[in-house]
């Protein structure tokens, strides 16, 4: 058979194989000479097995034959089929189902002993019965009790038990629950068979195996359990997943049950509602009030007397409805009852994390919570559809995200005050609001879609959710086209700003110092300054250690400061027009200057002449009105004071600068300066009797006052002074900041630098001091033009002056 | 490997004929006609009057293995077990593998450990004179030496008629394969060189199980720690008694049976109508191999001790048919699928039952990952079971079928290959292909070859031609119209002898005597399944949690 002459190669059985009929093919047997074998494949036999006598005769058998001779086959040991008493020992009525037979689960239960009556025991029952009533049945159960009895026992004896400890009559009377004399008969006869039986057990059972292992290799012991070494972890892993799915099963479960009891309510009280109905229906038609004449009265009486019924629960559930679907935006509530409750499941984990405050209790049920379900059933529910439409187009929306309104259970919600809302803070004092300058309307740009917003206002909303109003201005066109990425729009890059500003000041200062400051720079900077806007943000959490805390903080900064001119939005109302912003230039010329201040007096004009027309027209903001006009006035002034400014700052700032570079860590040691700057700064705005508010205030309302001496100017107060309270110290008069942590040497140098600064400065503080008293002389806010300047050049002035104080104190 | 001779020494010397000792035996072929096959005593028992034997008759299946009385033994004959010059290598593995010198401290450590644990062994060997009935399980268990052997020597005068499947993954005990064809008659010196265990088949271990062994072997803890002296009767120097592998329910690996799982244990089996003789040991609870008759309900399968009991549990047992759901019925033939896991007495008992007649068949772990197909035939009485097969939930190795068995009193009527054919029908439904578990004992691979033969000859015969052209189809083609793996295809086209080298490429050939011999074949088939009378759907047992 071996005529290969080629080397074996596995079939391709993706290759199609023709096929022949042997007689097509006449010369096959030429082609067979040089045969390519095809390896064998095995039998999958064992291989002594393989060899035995009968297997390889029948193969050979049914090759020659092409079928198995009945004398080839291999012999088995025999089999009978003919039990005479098998018709008499199965019932024969068994009448084949129409239907393919499906088992249902646990019906194979049955309550039958284990235990059959053998002969032995038919005769021991025979004679019982002369004396007492037991049947067959009755005894085997008795068996089957106090033989699974003594399995118990045995189990719980531990593994060492080898020989199975039986059940004692005592036992015995509690599993059995016949009279005494039975139980004593059938407990010695079963004591007398079990000990007379060497197998231990009266029911045959196959032998389980022994917990110690060692029944690893006996032959009788089947059916171990496939519980492995390695596998333990994952059982155990499993247990706990199970175990958890079984918790997550009985609160579903619980909570079906307590929605369906609600449903049961909310269909009772329909009843109700229905009877009722029905019963003013039968009233009126006894009474003839085909009109509703009657009704009307009846109903414009009951308005009058307050209710003295409560809401129903139907008119209640709508109106909580109306808020669940005005609010809660995340919920789409359409669709059958049953999502939705899911829904409601699945929100409430959510807020939790966000909602860490005021839980008034664990296991209050909320009533409102209730009345959520309280839904009439959907099919005749005229809302759900109406409202869900409306749902569905602001979750689309989604305006608040995260910061989206939700249900809490514990809260009680107050339904909307129907009189006069006022006293915000933002709102107008006609309104009976304070008018506050923090609220004023302002350029405002959004950081997620990437543009600005125009004027817009801030204020508080519901929560603490910040809201932001948006006026309507002529100039709405030109600021949404403003390109946030324009170099004239530096504010834009946040966390460039700052850095961006100090490198300016640090590498001017060298020019400046010895030649005449560059006016076009400076007045890049003013420009640059006048795009100050406002950034909406989400408050990050106040955490001092945090690092990128810190770098995230310094840049809210720079948005927080307002143009100049909008200082009058706060009182102007929504129309206020602001002069258009002086096209980006990014390379000032002398003839864009010009231009320039040439815009500038117009704007001052307009300016003036809307100062005026509010002054007519808005009667009580009496005394902000000249700080404004100066203001407005003041614009040309306020770009040579700070230019003036910016010398004196820029030295200072090089010199801090200087002092910071070599700080602990960059970041945290740049953002102590800024600190201090700002600190300062706010100090400074307290310090002068005006406090104009020269910042808005961050957005996290909850701004701490850490700074005592800042007395008038709380308001004022920035965040840096706010937030890392801890680290923060107030040295002598002088707020001075230093910084958290990693600080004792920090802070020392920083001392230093507060004594050494001083000095350097004072001298600079001449030319410094001289705008300053014009400033407060013209008693008005140093809000001018060049805000951010102002900002990051005051500061140290303000400091300087602090300092000089704090030194003529101590 | 020991041997007994020591034992020989000890038993009373008129015993002339013990455990091991070769000789002819006496016995009747399927003609009627006396043979005298060489047999191996396994066993001696005497009951009153006289003694019995049992013996294993070589190269030929176990399940011809008997009681049998002196007067059938050819005495003239008889060949001692011979004591081993060289002690043998545990499992005959070094055999195929080249040895480090590592193993061979090992080995000889271990022939330490088997020396000096010999003497005390001999003591508790029983005798040839036990009574098989007073036999304890412990002192049955020690009396078992469950080491597995080189193959007994292959005297099978037609070893030479089959090709030989010498393949790599089969190798490991090609060299005691090869030998003994060379030295088939030249019984002493041959057998000296390749020592057998009693009517021990060496065992074909697969790579790993190797493996496993050897590192067990080298496991200096293995024969001190974990072997209590005389408790265990594993070899002591296989160590830790490990347990088999968890997939699957055959074993291939037989490190774990021993003399008593290679002796039947119940003498007959009464189910319904039928009295079975059972052909292997099964673990039935062991005070009930002592009777003559073992009675199970037919329906339920439960094992009862008497007749009287079988009469009892019949009144409160009310199944009628096996206690799963009802997949496919046509005519009177009915498949019922069981889980394993939810039904475990019932699975237990069919799997008790169904060791008596299949070899390989482990019962050493739970029924949980099986499913169990019963085929039952319908009369008044209720779903008789004519035959089963399991199969895992979940197979890594595409087996669609762990155990299958036909029934005796059923057998060589079709039903075997209905089974087969319903295996395929599920994997067809599971859009997948499958084969049975292995090892295949003779009858499985006699089925198989002719269920896949007449399968894929339907298919071949049926090709059209397209076009005028030779009709062709590739093996994957096959397999996947057919479900049959396509290993199990091309050995089968290899086995049928139809595939040819012709013209430079390989081409499927149909003789005449084929093609013949298969439609008479298929004349006689006339038991078929009709999958549209199959109501399965395949679950993802994957995303169950545990089966």
């Amino acid at each position: 058979m071996s005529k290969l002459s080629f080397r074996a190669r596995a079939l391709d059985a993706s290759k199609p194989l023709p096929v022949f009929r042997c007689e097509d093919l006449p010369d096959l047997h030429e082609y067979a000479s040089i045969n390519r074998a095809v390896p064998q494949m095995p039998t999958g036999m064992e291989k002594e097995e393989e060899s035995e006598h009968h297997l390889q005769r029948a193969i050979s058998a049914q090759q020659v034959y092409g079928e198995k001779r009945d004398n080839m086959v291999i012999p088995v040991p025999e089999a009978e089929s003919n039990i005479a008493y098998y018709e008499s020992l199965y019932p024969g009525d068994f009448r084949m189902p129409k239907q393919l037979i499906h088992i249902q689960p646990f019906s194979l239960d049955t309550e039958q002993p284990d235990y059959d009556l053998d002969s032995e025991d038919e005769a021991f029952v025979n004679k019982l019965k002369k004396k007492m009533d037991v049947g067959a049945l009755q005894f085997e159960e008795m068996i089957d009790r106090l033989e699974k009895g003594s399995g118990q026992q045995m189990l719980l004896s531990k593994v060492t038990c080898i020989t199975l400890k039986p059940v004692s009559l005592q036992e015995a009377k509690l599993l059995l629950k016949e009279d005494d004399e039975l139980i004593k008969e059938v407990f010695d006869y079963w004591s007398r068979k079990r000990k007379a039986c060497q197998s231990g057990s009266l029911i045959p059972v196959v032998k389980q195996e022994k917990r110690d292992g060692s029944s690893t290799s006996d032959p009788y012991v089947a059916f171990r359990r496939r519980t492995e070494k390695m596998q333990t972890r994952k059982n155990r892993k499993n247990d706990e997943a199970s175990y958890e799915k079984m918790l997550k099963l009985r609160r579903d479960l619980s909570r079906a049950v307590t929605i369906l009891e609600m449903i049961k309510r909310r269909e009772k009280s329909k009843r109700e509602l229905l009877h009722l109905t029905l019963e003013i229906v039968e009233k009126r038609n006894s009474m003839a009030d085909f009109g509703g004449e009657v009704m009307a009265e009846v109903l414009a009486q009951r308005a009058l007397e307050k209710p003295v019924i409560p809401l129903i629960p139907i008119t209640n559930s709508n109106q909580y409805r109306h808020t669940e679907h005005d609010r809660d935006y995340k919920i789409k509530m359409d669709k059958p009852e049953v999502v939705r409750q899911k829904r409601k499941y699945e929100k409430k984990a959510k807020p939790l994390p966000l909602a860490g405050s005021v839980h008034s209790g664990p296991a209050v049920f909320n009533t409102k919570d209730l009345n959520q379900y309280d839904f009439p059933s959907s099919d005749d529910e005229p809302f759900s559809q109406m409202f869900s439409g409306s749902s569905e187009v602001e979750e689309e929306n989604d305006p608040d995200g995260v910061f989206g309104f939700r249900r809490r259970t514990g809260c009680q919600y107050q339904a909307v005050r129907s009189g006069l809302v006022g006293g915000w803070p933002w709102s107008d004092p006609a309104e009976g609001g304070v008018a506050d300058v923090r609220y004023r309307y302002s350029l405002t740009m959004l950081t997620v879609p990437r543009r600005c917003l125009g004027l817009a206002r801030r204020r508080v909303g519901r929560g603490g959710r910040v809201l932001l109003d948006r006026a309507h201005s002529e100039w709405d066109n030109v600021y949404h086209g403003l390109d946030p990425d324009s170099p004239a729009f530096p504010s834009l890059s946040p966390t460039q700003q700052p850095s961006m500003d100090t490198s300016h000041t640090s590498t001017d200062t060298s020019a400046h110092s010895s030649t005449s400051p560059d006016l076009t720079q400076i007045l890049l900077n003013i420009k640059a300054c006048r795009w100050r806007h406002f950034k909406p943000r989400t408050a990050p959490p106040d955490d001092p250690d945090n690092p990128e805390h810190w770098s995230t903080r310094r840049p809210r900064r720079g948005f927080l400061i307002r143009p100049i001119s909008t200082l009058q939005k706060q009182r102007g109302p929504a129309s206020y027009t602001r002069p258009p912003a002086p096209p980006p230039a990014p390379a000032f010329t002398t003839e864009q200057y010009q231009q320039h201040q040439e815009q500038l007096t117009l704007m001052q004009k307009q300016q003036l002449e809307q100062v005026q027309l509010q002054q007519q027209a808005g009667s009580t903001a009496v005394t902000n009105n000249p700080q404004s006009l100066v203001s407005k006035t003041i614009d040309v002034a306020s770009a040579q004071f700070a230019a003036s400014a910016l010398l004196t700052s820029d030295q200072l700032m090089a010199l801090k600068s200087k002092e910071e570079g070599v700080g602990v860590n960059g970041v945290v040691s740049a953002s102590g300066v800024y600190k201090g700057l700002h600190h300062t700064s706010s100090a400074v705005s307290s310090i002068l009797p005006t406090a104009s508010p020269t910042f808005t205030s961050s957005p996290s309302p909850a701004v701490a006052t850490t700074t005592t001496n800042n007395g008038t100017s709380s308001a004022n107060h920035h965040v840096s002074t706010a937030g890392p309270a801890p680290g923060q110290a107030l040295v002598g008069g002088a707020v001075r900041v230093s910084v958290p942590s990693p600080a004792g040497t920090l802070s020392v140098r920083q001392l230093q630098r507060q004594l050494t600064v001083p000095t350097s400065a004072l001298k600079l503080a001449a030319n410094a001091n001289r705008p300053i008293p014009k400033v407060t002389t013209g008693s008005t806010t140093l809000d001018m033009g060049p805000r951010e300047n102002h900002d990051q050049e005051k500061p140290p002035l303000n400091s300087l002056t602090d300092n000089t104080v704090a030194m003529e104190v101590t | 490997m020991r041997w007994r001779c020591s034992v020989t020494k000890m038993a009373d010397s008129s015993v002339e004929i013990i455990e091991g000792c070769r000789l002819p035996v006496l016995r009747k072929n399927q003609e009627n006609e006396d043979e005298w096959p060489l047999a191996e005593i396994l066993s001696v028992k005497d009951i009153p009057g006289r003694k019995l034997y049992y013996v294993h008759y070589i190269d030929f299946n176990k399940r011809l293995d008997e009681w049998v009385t002196p007067d059938r033994l050819d005495l003239k004959k008889l060949q001692f077990p011979k004591k081993e010059a060289k002690t043998p290598t545990k499992n005959g593995l070094p055999g195929s593998r080249p040895s480090s010198p590592e193993r061979d401290v090992r080995k000889s450590l271990d022939l330490n450990v088997q020396s000096a644990s010999a003497p005390s062994r001999g003591k508790t060997l029983p005798t040839p004179k036990r009574k098989a009935e007073s036999v304890s399980l412990a002192t049955q268990v020690t009396a078992a030496t469950p080491v597995p052997s080189l193959p007994s020597s292959a005297e099978a005068s037609q070893a030479s008629v089959y090709p030989a499947m010498r393949d790599t993954s089969f190798s490991i005990k090609s060299r005691e394969e090869h030998e003994p064809l060379a030295s088939l008659t030249t019984n002493g010196t041959a057998r000296r060189l390749i020592p057998s265990q009693p009517g021990r088949k060496r065992k074909n271990c697969g790579g790993t199980d190797e493996m496993v062994k050897v590192f067990q072997n080298n496991n200096p803890r293995c024969s001190t720690v974990y072997l209590p002296p005389g408790e265990d009767s594993q070899d002591s120097s296989d160590g830790i008694p490990s347990a088999p592998r968890m997939t699957g329910s055959l074993v291939s690996d037989r490190s774990h049976d021993d003399i008593v799982t290679r002796m039947k244990n119940i003498d007959c089996i009464e189910l319904g109508r039928h009295r079975l003789k059972p052909w292997y040991f099964s673990p039935y609870p062991q005070e009930l191999t002592t009777l003559p008759i073992l009675y199970l309900c037919e329906f339920c399968l439960k094992y009862l001790k008497s007749l009287k009991c079988l009469q009892r549990h019949l009144t409160k047992c009310n199944l009628r048919h096996p206690p799963g759901n009802e997949i496919y019925r046509k005519g009177t033939i009915s498949f019922f699928e069981i889980d394993g896991r939810k039904n475990k007495t019932y699975s237990q008992n069919l799997c008790l039952l169904a060791k008596c007649f299949l070899d390989h068949k482990t019962l050493y772990y739970d029924t949980d990952p099986f499913l169990f197909y019963v085929m039952t035939e319908y009369d008044s009485k209720g779903f008789h079971i004519v035959g089963y097969f399991s199969k895992e939930k979940e197979s890594t190795e595409d087996y669609n079928v762990a155990c299958i068995l036909t029934l005796p009193p059923y057998q060589r009527r079709g039903y075997g290959k209905l089974l087969i054919e319903f295996s395929y029908e599920l994997s067809k439904v599971e859009g997948k292909t499958g084969t049975p578990e292995k090892p295949l004992s003779d009858l499985g691979l006699l089925s198989y070859r002719s269920y896949w033969s007449q399968t894929i000859l339907e298919i071949l015969m049926n090709l059209k031609s397209e076009n005028g052209e030779r009709p062709q189809i590739t093996i994957n083609e096959i397999s996947e119209i057919t479900s049959v793996k396509k290993e199990d295809v091309i050995s089968t086209l290899q086995y049928l002898n139809l595939i040819n080298y012709y013209k430079g490429q390989y081409i499927l050939t149909l003789s005449e005597d084929i093609v013949e011999g298969h439609e008479r074949a298929m004349q006689k088939r006339h038991l078929r399944i009709d999958p549209k009378c199959l109501h399965f759907t395949p679950k993802d047992w994957s995303k169950r949690g545990k089966w």
